[in-house]
């Protein structure tokens, strides 16, 4: 299945991929995985869970009123682990390709870097 | 009892469509009051700008317009890279000294040093947007949209002259629209300054003084946003892209502002000036042309959505799926 995922999106499924998760424990979840770097704020999280929810990626699990509130969990559905395992694969794959790109790109620098070094010196 | 801090998120939600209020306003409320320090009675701005920009996610979502708001990143892009070329033409093209710039029509144009400063600062948001994230490229925007707007007001309190308005308007359109600007950097409005200063570079090869003038850098504005909103459109088509011809749509007002001055000396007698307030109704005129197909594409999307029976499916227009 081929879904182009953002990577709030990819986040919210990767968070959701070890257990069902409510509105806070998800925004404090993604903001772990990615170091702090996505901060999500409700109106987005939200946002991004409806249209997940809509391409049945994920969906509503239970609902607990804790203090008065509520709050409702969310879980990966089968599809939902199915696109993030490929998106995984691909994103993968690119890691490696570049990988071994930047390991030729440095050996082929090696030896001008030192020929250079042994002229200066 | 319910605290005033969250009688205020939920005075906020009240933006958000009803049926979407009721299936998660609980919800949501309970969120953001987890996510309050200390004895907060107020939502913070980052809260408030929040809970708008997903109550207008939600709106074009209840219509079917979805697509909408995921087009507006590309069209930001491509209006700041208009804004770019255009400012890189006029800087290097117009006069930034009280000398006036002759027009076809017997018109006079000139920017001044309130433009320079203005236009200098339209280049300054483009290359920003290149080469920082996209949080300080529409830091950039805002401040360049500031200084549009403040020209007039210093203009009129000093003996400093400005640009005419018929330049700064359009740049106001493209502005509105580039704070749209998605999260990564853009690759486009850098390059806006050397396209700008390509084409100013070529009309003085060919016509040495004066190769700048508002007749021929405005509609060639308008031409390039439309030509590449179209490009960018059809792409999305092909692709079935649920942003379909929105960006196309979305960069018809701004390319529209730029020949407001054309199209009301059309509508004139031979040889006939248009004064300000001719202009100023043009403008609305084709303002509110420019935004019709952007809400007619939203208001047939919407019907289609609740009334499935009454058209095709949904899913084989311009504007992409549903979801």
């Amino acid at each position: 299945m081929s879904i182009n995922l953002r990577e709030p999106s990819f986040l919210i499924l990767t968070a959701l991929a070890r257990e069902p998760l409510h509105g806070y424990g998800l925004i404090a979840e993604v903001s772990e995985l990615s170091h702090g770097r996505v901060a999500l704020r409700p109106g987005t999280l939200y946002g991004a869970l409806d249209r997940l929810t809509d391409d049945e990626l994920v969906s509503a699990d239970r609902e607990e009123i804790i203090d008065g509130r509520l709050r409702r969990y969310y879980r990966l559905t089968e599809q939902g682990e199915a696109v993030l395992r490929a998106e995984t694969e691909r994103m993968r794959a690119n890691v490696e390709a570049a990988s071994a790109r930047l390991k030729a790109r440095a050996s082929l620098r090696t030896p001008a870097t030192v020929s250079l070094a042994g002229g200066v010196a | 009892m319910t605290r005033p801090l969250e009688r205020r998120y939920r005075a906020l939600l009240r933006l958000y469509p009803a049926a979407y209020r009721a299936e998660r306003a609980d919800e949501m409320v309970a969120t953001y009051l987890e996510l309050v320090s200390g004895n907060a009675r107020w939502p913070s701005p980052a809260d408030v700008t929040d809970l708008i920009r997903g109550a207008v996610r939600q709106h074009l979502r209840a219509n079917g317009a979805h697509g909408l708001l995921k087009a507006l990143p590309s069209a930001a892009a491509l209006a700041l890279t208009t804004a770019t070329v255009i400012s890189t033409m006029w800087l290097l093209g117009v006069d930034t000294l009280p000398r006036a710039l002759a027009l076809r029509d017997g018109s006079f144009l000139t920017i001044g040093a309130l433009g320079a400063v203005t236009f200098g600062g339209w280049l300054v948001a483009g290359i920003a947007a290149s080469i920082m994230p996209g949080r300080w490229g529409r830091w950039a925007v805002a401040a360049a949209l500031v200084l549009t707007v403040t020209v007039m007001p210093v203009a009129a309190l000093t003996s400093l002259q400005r640009p005419a308005m018929q330049m700064l308007v359009p740049q106001l359109m493209l502005g509105l629209l580039a704070l749209a600007l998605p999260a990564g950097r853009q690759v486009w409005p850098v390059l806006g300054v050397p396209i700008g200063a390509l084409i100013v570079g070529a009309w003085s090869a060919l016509d040495g003084w004066y190769p700048v003038c508002s007749c021929r850098t405005q509609p060639s504005a308008a031409v390039l946003l439309l030509l590449a909103g179209a490009v960018v459109a059809v792409v999305f088509v092909r692709r079935r892209d649920e942003r379909g011809a929105y960006p196309l749509l979305l960069v018809l007002a701004p390319a529209g502002l730029f020949v407001v001055r054309d199209v009301a000396t059309g509508l004139l007698p031979h040889a006939a000036t248009p004064t300000w307030s001719m202009l100023a109704t043009t403008a609305a005129i084709v303002t509110v042309v420019a935004l019709a197909p952007v809400l007619i594409a939203v208001t047939m999307r919407g019907r289609r959505l609740r009334h499935p029976g009454d058209a095709a499916d949904a899913s084989s227009s311009s504007f992409g799926p549903t979801r």
